[in-house]
């Protein structure tokens, strides 16, 4: 266990999640007027027909897989009676079917911001672009982590994940990441970039899209606010939207 | 019975010169910041013409306002909410920048700086989003003064209004043309706001204004589609929603919106209507859509009705507001006098923002022996201004432009000494109509209370921290 192994496994995975917690709060409280789901379709509507539903499809469910096979420990599954080999070939069924669909989104989303379009060309800022550069990053790593075990010779439910969930307990399990392959560890080191620079990128909107369907299914149609509300003390308006203060129709 | 007070606006159309001062001085207010170029929170249109964005009126495409579903309860067009966050992903219904135009600019620098040539330099044209040459082939109005091209006769009011027998010719001598000066109507059931996931859309308690919180909004985009106006505006520079805010510093101030103030025809009237709001669901879901305008009159309450004014009272609308609303330019027109119509009702927001059709000149297949024309014999059918005004029925229009003959017929009496015609209203009342209507004196046509819970001092402070700005600390762009 040398330094980079520590840092790497042991202090690195902190100072992503910090970032992705503090900032996601600061630009939230402090800079709302910027947090948007940056949405194009007004510019371009013919590629991103396909490719952003295709996108998020699969994303949505590459992160569910996640969720399963890097949270769920080893034991549930063995308790509920699913042998490794079940395991592995559902894993690696679904999770390369949903990669590559949302490879070839990422694909089509790249050749339709980067492709020569002269409004999408407008409309990219530096952080979209350091993001592009981040997400394929990731997004391929994990591409090629999958597919290069494809035998399932690597179980990574008795490394990687008992690690991520040993980072939860402020005990990192260090030693644990000794026999990942190579790929594995690119893969890691790629979300904990994406989760650093995260929250300064237009995926914030990914908190909202979790949030409002919740919001929004228990509130009335039209909503009432009086402007007492709007003005703030320092007769600055509308900084913030405190849910408290909508009147309902009723 | 819950009484709110609105800010209601009238427009005369008779008197609209088509000269868009009021989109220019709304424009320099409003929407002069990149990514806003192409909004036009205030446009005028040509009519028939197909409107801005092209062919708004589409409903069947854009899915705007409610419809009521099997039970007679109102819905939004657009679709349930599972229906419409799916929808988030890819919105087929949403209007992109060529439904309205890619805005442009001029290389005007080359007109002065250009070096020593054989011919004139020329300005050529330049993309305002791209920043790239352009050829222009679309832009706001450009279907101006058209009447009798192809744009006026794809205007969906006129193809409707043929549908159901009205004949309406685009022969040269038959050709006929009026402006329609639109705004955000500050709808009492806004589809915008109750398509928003975000709830950043809301509408005031105070004064009934609509507006998009910027700090709240996510970019979901769901309010432009559902917005049966096509009055809320993607800004895709700072990617926020924005529409009309009816100036409401102004408004706050006691000053009427900056495209009414500046509108040289004098067509605009303000003021405050207080209206029910227990009966607003009602009058959108009344079943037929011709009978939308008058549930919505019968939603707007008589301000001098002493239960009304006690509820009012009840409800925090403060006395300042209670006297305007029984002053109010735009209750006389509305309801006293039965003069203005909704716009599109049967899209059932109920929208605030009511018009006056026009009169027009008489046809000249009947002009030989006709002293005064009556409705029936204008230029501009009465089956076009129904499709407009009353959701396809010709009597509302008619008996509003016999009104207005009334005032005409009445006026005529007078400077020719010839005995008074029968009238629906005494002689007084059409002198009061007169006055109004044709004289427009500034403080007659508004009346605005200024905002009762703010000082003097933080009205003058809002009117210069409003904004849009992303960037700037606090408010406004130029704060
Ligand atoms: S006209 Fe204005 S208030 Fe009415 S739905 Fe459209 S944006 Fe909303
Ligand atoms: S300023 Fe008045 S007269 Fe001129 S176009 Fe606008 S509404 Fe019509």
């Amino acid at each position: 266990m040398n330094g980079i192994d520590i840092f790497l496994w042991g202090i690195a995975p902190y100072i992503s999640f910090t970032m992705l917690i503090a900032v996601t709060i600061i630009r939230r409280v402090h800079f709302a007027r910027t947090w948007s789901s940056k949405s194009s379709e007004f510019l371009e509507r013919k590629q991103e027909r396909v490719a952003n539903p295709l996108f998020h499809l699969s994303i949505l469910f590459v992160f569910f897989g996640h969720v399963g096979g890097v949270l769920v420990p080893h034991e549930v599954t063995d308790a509920l009676g699913v042998s490794e080999e079940m395991y592995h070939m559902a894993a690696f069924g679904m999770g390369g079917l949903f990669g590559v669909l949302l490879g070839i989104a990422l694909i089509l989303l790249i050749r339709r911001r980067f492709g020569g379009n002269e409004r999408m060309k407008a409309n990219t800022s530096t952080s979209d672009k350091v993001l592009y550069v981040v997400l394929t990053a990731t997004i391929v790593m994990g591409l090629v982590a999958t597919f290069s075990n494809a035998s399932g010779a690597f179980n990574y439910r008795e490394s990687l994940s008992p690690w991520f969930r040993s980072l939860f307990t402020f005990q990192p399990d260090i030693a644990l990441m000794a026999q990942v392959p190579l790929a594995f560890k690119i893969h890691m080191c790629c979300w904990m970039i994406l989760f650093a620079v995260l929250p300064f990128t237009r995926l914030v909107h990914m908190f909202s899209g979790i949030t409002a369907p919740f919001k929004y299914a228990r509130r009335k149609a039209v909503l009432y606010r009086a402007r007492k509300h709007d003005v703030r003390a320092n007769g600055a308006r509308d900084l913030e939207f405190p849910d408290a203060i909508i009147l309902d129709r009723k | 019975m819950k009484i709110k007070a609105q800010i209601s606006m009238v427009m005369n159309l008779d008197k609209c010169l088509g000269c868009h001062t009021c989109s220019i001085t709304c424009k320099n207010a409003w929407t002069n910041r990149k990514g806003t170029e192409y909004m036009y929170f205030n446009n005028v249109e040509t009519r028939p013409g197909v409107g801005y964005p092209k062919g708004w009126e589409k409903q069947d495409e854009w899915k705007g306002g409610w419809t009521l579903d099997d039970k007679g309860r109102l819905k939004l067009r657009a679709g349930g909410k599972v229906e419409r966050f799916i929808k988030l992903f890819y919105n087929p219904d949403q209007p992109g920048m060529d439904d309205y135009y890619e805005p442009w600019t001029y290389d005007y620098d080359e007109l002065t700086a250009a070096g020593r040539k054989r011919h004139q330099p020329v300005a050529r044209s330049r993309s305002l989003v791209t920043g790239e040459r352009m050829d222009i082939t679309w832009g706001p109005n450009w279907d101006d003064d058209l009447s009798g091209a192809p744009y006026a006769r794809a205007d969906v009011d006129l193809i409707a209004a043929n549908a159901v027998g009205a004949q309406i010719k685009m022969d040269m001598e038959d050709l006929f043309m009026r402006y329609l000066p639109r705004t955000c109507n500050h709808c009492l059931n806004p589809a915008c706001v109750a398509a928003c996931p975000s709830g950043a859309i809301y509408k005031r308690d105070e004064d009934g204004v609509v507006l998009i919180s910027q700090d709240a909004c996510r970019g979901w985009r769901a309010c432009v589609p559902a917005c049966p106006y096509k009055k809320v505006y993607y800004n895709w520079e700072t990617n926020k929603s924005e529409k009309c805010t009816f100036c409401f510093p102004r408004l706050e101030s006691g000053m009427p919106t900056i495209c009414s103030d500046t509108c040289v025809g004098r067509i605009r009237y303000m003021g405050v209507l207080l209206y029910d709001m227990d009966k607003v669901e009602a009058a959108a879901s009344t079943e037929d859509p011709r009978d939308i305008w008058r549930a919505i009159k019968d939603v707007l309450v008589d301000p001098t009705d002493p239960a009304v004014i006690e509820n009012a009272r009840a409800n925090g609308v403060a006395e300042s507001w209670i006297d305007a609303a029984q002053h109010s330019p735009v209750y006389k027109l509305i309801k006293e006098w039965g003069l203005a119509l909704p716009l599109h009702a049967e899209y059932r927001t109920l929208p605030m923002v009511w018009y006056i059709p026009p009169m027009s000149p008489i046809l000249q297949r009947v002009a030989a022996d006709t002293d005064l024309a009556q409705a029936d014999e204008m230029r501009i059918p009465l089956a076009y201004l129904a499709e407009l005004f009353s959701a396809g029925d010709p009597e509302p229009v008619r008996d509003v432009i016999n009104r207005l003959v009334a005032v005409r017929a009445h006026m005529r009496a007078k400077e020719v000494g010839a005995p008074e015609p029968e009238a629906e209203f005494a002689p007084e009342v059409l002198d009061e109509m007169y006055r109004l209507l044709a004289i427009a004196k500034r403080p007659d046509r508004f009346n605005i209370p200024e905002a009762a819970d703010m000082t003097r001092a933080e009205r003058l402070k809002a009117q210069r921290e409003f904004g849009f700005c992303t960037s700037c600390a606090e408010g406004g762009f130029n704060a």
